[in-house]
């Protein structure tokens, strides 16, 4: 780990009075103050739209009312989404996916990534190569399908969480965590107290990585929760599909090719709803997340290493 | 080999902690990938993978032969290092200049609204994309006009795609890159700063020589990781945003593939596309490893 | 650890790794299926045996099983339990095992690659979007029946309706005589003469206009529309004529340049004359409307986003708040530019107009015909072909086909009354009740247009009916029906080039590769002259030798040669 008190001491020791130091901090702060709101409204606004869309009426939406708050306020794109009875199938199921993914998938990057930011693991840089050798050559879908196919994996539960589980990016970040703030002296303390490599892990190395941790719960719950491809090619019956491929099939179900039309009043009266339901689906879909989020950003927070080096 | 199976007893514990992960690849990465050869096969469904005539490199030869091959690789390389020159720095600044604030709301409401773009599904990206530039009711131009600018067609002008496309990336992703980041400065002792504000260091020192050298070891992974993905240019956004106009900047392999029907039915000649692309992308990678590897101490091997 | 052995135990551990996928690789295979490759079987061989009835129901006497690949409607709440899928088991003893997939056409295709390509499909494909490409791939590779001899047979419904439809035979033999898939025959009239110009006849009257006959009426009618403040709100905020690349036949091109040469941007731009097969793109009538184009928008008669703006985009302009800003616009229907929901009312300002005539007299509109892709096929799986075969022959009966659309007698229609009309503005035979739709209503009557059925024209505009006022929702259809009849019906080219042409593996896979190429160009170029990038006068030449460069001849060729061999076989 780097020591930056090291690196200070080389440069120039400015000690300049405290008022001067106080304005150039201020200004610096209120830059990045500054900078940070430009941010959030360029973000937010568009944002912002999506949602007065989504609760806007279909005609306004159309003739393109619609700026910052909703026009002609209705629930219409809503009720066509939850009207449909598959709708509660998808989140449960998505939501069941997502649970026993997410933890087998950090579990799985976890002791992965651990023995290979050891210095010492023999073998190391054999298997970090086979790691992200799979990252750049796969051998195609069909042999993939054929693959699971043979597990006998097809049209179960078992076909969303375990093909997918585990991601080389993920590992290699992990990795990279742990080699950066799991320092050797740590390591080399813990041998010296008869601590062996399993305890290490579980009662020392994981209560420190909160933050990692962290992030991998939340890239894959966003993965499982958006999951789709597997869903579309591994599953059969309807009441295994998660969230994603139900949405999906409103939104087209509300655009139908004219050409097919034998009753063009269902189509005219789709027309609308479905520039309507675009936005209303986002919300539907990405709501659970979003509420994830801010939980898990509970663990960025600074400092979770003091004590451990004192300790 | 002594040495080695006394390494492999003192460590027998780090291998089974990885065993697991180790069987996962090997069935779920390692065992499909014997299908790759259908890439130098005729693939035929009914003779399956090894029932199929070997034809060499002739899908290969085939591939170099198109046409327009030369300029869909290079639009598909220009707009992956465009990408990675605006969208790589972006999420690091984002996390740096949130890393000065305190814990407040307004840190947590930037973090959480800078992060749900990445949620908006491609196709309603595009059409808002399409919406905010439009000449006559779009937003842009209504401030373009304010100041004097003419209003132009932006999705007409080749010359502009790739700008778009970058720009749109970056207002999506960024926050969602961040992440990873903003998780690396949590790991910082708090006691540097404590120290580095004794010895009188302004915010910005503290910046450069707390901050960004906690994040160099993630950055310069991520930035090795990107390289090996050059030639993966995803298929829809392109898609959506292409028109009659500004092909010629805009057709990438992945939409070029995807127009020629190949998609589907001619699994030999995607296969080796695919292998094309993740040969290069291999090439790429080594290489840039290899600088980082000279000029630091991070590296991916 | 030394470099040298690290090296040694790399090459070793990776030599293993290989060993061992091959040795795996090796021992499964999977993904053969059984009793395929060489024989197709079950071409009408064993006559279905002692349980099968050739004729009458039910089609077996024991109840069988069948997979049957569909897509899954979000607007049917599950074909399972589905009341058509009921009625049809009870009347044929055919127990359908729904493999269902996503309904969205990308996924629906990419799934069927899937199955087809890892020989994991069904027994047959009731709704399978097949390709001619496909249909000839997986027929001649032994995975599709040929269906010929079981049709001749089995099937009376669909021998008739190769009689009742002339083009429909040929167009689904495949080159090798085989017919490996049956479509679903949807003749939507409107459809066909789909390249409509709508304006907007309240401008029109307030300018005291008639609608346009000849291209510089048109010319005029979009300068007034544009200088003459027709919508009175005292802004100049017309924009006379306006599109999109994207939407139902929607560009501005289509319906213009077919005044000045036939122009069908859907079927490869291909026109027929003698026989002999030939492109519109470089023929002087083109040139000429390429210079009447680039005059429209030189003047800014043509909106500046209408090359490039999405159909949403497009429907906001025709939505346009308190007051409509736009003059013309080119659609299928109206509902590709403006809000069509039952209390709309800016679509009764636009109405349809005829094809213009151009100053050398042509006045042509492209006739979009065809059957398009298949639905229902037989795999090599399947062990009751004939009964498969009947299933399909019973959905392209009357009833078949009306249940399957609509739902039960009684529940989901009635028997029209007698002072009931249909879209021809004669008797109608059924009456549908509301029940069926509402939107994004989920309904689990019927199979809502999923699979083989015979909804000739004969069919759509005879049998349910229609609202006579032409202005209301209910009377869109006899609105389209009327404009097509009157305005559009006798403008399409004598001599037309079919699209539904089977193409051999090698043609199929040139054309893959001068399409996008072609089509790319001709777009661009295009563009380029109508926005005036390029001068027509001086880049003609360039244009035309570009376009031989781009294989041109070649891709015509391909297409003469096919359709040659398409004709000498009858």
């Amino acid at each position: 780990m780097i020591h930056p008190e090291q690196s200070l001491s080389l440069e120039v020791r400015k000690r300049p009075s405290r008022i001067h130091e106080n304005i150039v901090d201020r200004l610096y702060l209120c830059g990045v103050y500054l900078f940070l709101t430009v941010c959030l409204i360029i973000v937010a606004y568009p944002l912002i739209y999506i949602v007065s869309s989504s609760f806007s009426s279909s005609s306004a939406v159309i003739s393109g009312k619609v700026w910052l708050l909703p026009v002609e306020p209705t629930l219409r794109g809503y009720k066509a989404v939850f009207q449909n009875p598959q709708i509660v199938t998808g989140y449960s199921n998505s939501l069941f996916y997502l649970f026993f993914g997410t933890l087998l998938s950090v579990i799985l990057t976890i002791t992965a990534a651990y023995p290979l930011s050891r210095k010492s693991f023999y073998g190391r840089n054999v298997i970090t190569a086979l790691f992200i050798f799979t990252m750049l050559f796969n051998g195609g879908l069909i042999p993939y399908y054929l693959t699971v196919k043979g597990m006998g994996m097809l049209d179960t539960r078992w076909a969303m969480i375990i093909p997918g589980a585990i991601s080389v990016w993920q590992v290699i970040l992990a990795r990279t965590f742990f080699q950066t703030s799991i320092p050797s002296e740590l390591t080399e303390a813990a041998h010296l107290d008869g601590c062996s490599d399993f305890k290490f892990l579980l009662r020392i190395v994981i209560p420190l990585s909160k933050p990692i941790i962290a992030v991998l719960v939340l890239m894959y719950a966003i993965g499982y929760w958006n999951s789709y491809f597997e869903a579309l090619i591994f599953l059969k019956s309807a009441k295994l599909y998660p969230l994603q491929l139900i949405l999906r099939n409103i939104l087209i179900l509300n655009s139908i090719d004219p050409t097919m039309v034998k009753d063009v009043k269902e189509l005219a009266d789709r027309q609308g709803l479905k520039e309507l339901l675009k936005y209303s689906l986002i919300i539907v879909a990405s709501a659970p997340v979003l509420i994830l989020y801010p939980f898990v950003q509970q663990h960025f927070v600074k400092g979770l290493l003091i004590g451990s080096l004192k300790g | 080999m002594s040495i080695a199976l006394k390494m492999v007893k003192k460590n027998w514990q780090l291998y089974m902690i990885i065993l697991p992960s180790l069987i996962y690849l090997i069935i779920f990465k390692y065992v499909p990938m014997v299908g790759v050869q259908i890439a130098f096969k005729n693939y035929v469904v009914t003779k399956g993978i090894w029932g199929s005539d070997w034809i060499g490199f002739k899908h290969f030869v085939d591939f170099f032969h198109l046409p327009i091959f030369w300029r869909v690789i290079k639009n598909t390389a220009l707009l992956s290092l465009y990408s990675l020159l605006v969208g790589f720095p972006a999420p690091i600044i984002l996390a740096l200049a949130l890393n000065e604030l305190k814990n407040g709301i307004f840190k947590r409401t930037v973090q959480l609204v800078t992060f749900a773009p990445y949620f908006i599904s491609t196709v309603i990206m595009v059409s808002i994309i399409m919406l905010f530039l439009s000449p006559e009711l779009g937003f842009v131009h209504i401030l373009a006009d304010k100041f004097g600018f003419p209003a132009e067609n932006v999705m007409s002008k080749p010359a502009y795609f790739k700008t778009v496309y970058v720009l749109s990336d970056v207002w999506q992703f960024t926050g969602y890159a961040s992440v990873i980041y903003i998780a690396a400065l949590a790991g910082v002792d708090p006691h540097l700063y404590e120290a580095a504000k004794v010895d009188g260091a302004t915010r910005f020192q503290r910046m450069r020589h707390i901050d960004w050298p906690s994040l160099r070891p993630t950055a310069v992974i991520l930035l090795i990781l990107n390289a090996g993905q050059i030639m993966n240019v995803g298929f829809e956004k392109v898609y959506l945003m292409q028109n009659a106009i500004n092909v010629g900047a805009s057709e990438v392999i992945s939409t070029y593939v995807y127009k020629m029907g190949l998609v589907g039915a001619n699994f030999s000649f995607s296969a080796a596309v695919g292998l094309f692309n993740s040969i290069v992308n291999l090439l790429l990678l080594i290489v840039v490893n290899y600088v980082a590897r000279k000029n630091s101490e991070t590296s991916l091997w | 650890m030394g470099s040298k052995r690290t090296g040694r135990t790399w090459v070793s551990a990776v030599l293993i790794v290989f060993i061992a996928m091959f040795a795996i690789g090796c021992t499964s295979n999977s993904e053969v299926p059984a009793g395929s490759s060489t024989s197709p079987s079950g071409t009408g061989s064993t006559g279905g045996g002692a349980d099968f009835n050739a004729t009458g129901f039910p089609i077996v006497k024991n109840k069988i099983e069948m997979s049957a690949f569909a897509p899954q409607s979000a607007n049917i709440a599950d074909l399972n339990t589905n009341w058509f899928t009921k009625y049809l088991e009870g009347k044929t003893n055919i127990h359908l095992n729904w493999q269902l997939v996503p309904g969205e056409t990308a996924a629906l295709n990419e799934k069927k690659q899937l199955l087809l390509a890892s020989g994991d499909y069904p027994d047959i494909f009731m709704q399978g979007n097949l390709t001619k490409e496909e249909q000839l791939l997986y027929g001649q590779q032994g995975v599709l029946l040929p269906l010929n001899k079981l049709i001749d047979q089995y099937a009376p419904n669909i021998k008739q309706a190769f009689k009742d439809i002339p083009y429909l035979e040929k167009a689904i033999t495949a080159p090798d005589g085989n017919i490996y898939a049956i479509p679903s025959v949807n003749e939507c009239y409107h459809c066909q003469f789909s390249a409509k110009m709508w304006v907007n006849t309240k401008w029109l009257q307030k300018l005291g206009l008639s609608a346009p006959k000849t291209t510089d009426d048109f010319y005029n009618m979009l300068k007034a529309f544009k200088e003459k403040d027709p919508n009175g709100n005292g802004k100049a905020d017309e924009i006379a004529l306006t599109g999109s690349p994207t939407g139902w036949h929607t560009d501005v091109e289509s319906f213009i340049m077919n005044a000045f040469v036939y122009y069908n941007a859907d079927n490869n731009y291909f026109m027929m004359n003698g026989g002999k097969l030939g492109t519109s793109v470089d023929q002087p009538g083109f040139k000429k409307g390429l210079q009447f184009l680039n005059k429209l928008y030189a003047e800014g008669l043509i909106d500046k986003e209408a090359f490039t703006q999405k159909s949403d985009a497009l429907s906001q302009k025709g939505n346009s708040p308190d007051v409509a800003i736009a003059g013309a616009i080119p659609a299928g229907w109206f509902g590709e530019f403006t809000d069509a929901s039952p209390t709309a009312t800016r679509h009764k300002d636009y109405d349809p107009i005829a094809p213009l005539t151009g100053p050398d007299g042509i006045s042509f509109t492209p006739h979009y015909i065809g059957i398009g892709n298949s639905v229902f096929a037989v795999t090599n799986k399947n062990k009751n072909p004939e009964a498969a075969i009947r299933l399909a022959d019973y959905l392209y009966s009357d009833e078949g086909t009306t249940l399957s659309n609509f739902g039960e007698e009684g529940r989901n229609w009635v028997k029209a009354e007698a002072t009931d009309k249909n879209t021809r503005g004669t008797a109608a035979k059924f009456k549908v009740k509301e029940t069926s739709y509402g939107v994004g209503q989920v309904q689990n009557d019927h199979w809502n247009q999923m699979g083989p059925g015979l909804r000739s024209s004969e069919y759509r505009e005879t049998a349910y009916t229609a609202s006579q006022d032409i202005y209301s929702m209910d009377g869109l259809e006899t609105r389209l029906y009327k404009a097509t009849k009157e305005l559009y019906e006798g403008h399409q080219p004598k001599e037309e080039f079919p699209t539904d042409i089977f193409l051999t593996n090698e043609q199929a896979n040139q054309v893959k590769q001068l399409k996008p190429i072609i089509t790319d160009y001709v777009k661009q170029s295009m563009l380029q002259f109508i926005m005036g990038a390029k001068s027509i006068d001086k880049d003609w030449d360039a244009y035309v030798k570009g376009l031989k460069d781009s294989g041109m001849d070649q891709f015509i060729q391909i297409y003469q040669d096919a359709y040659d061999k398409m004709n000498k076989k009858k």
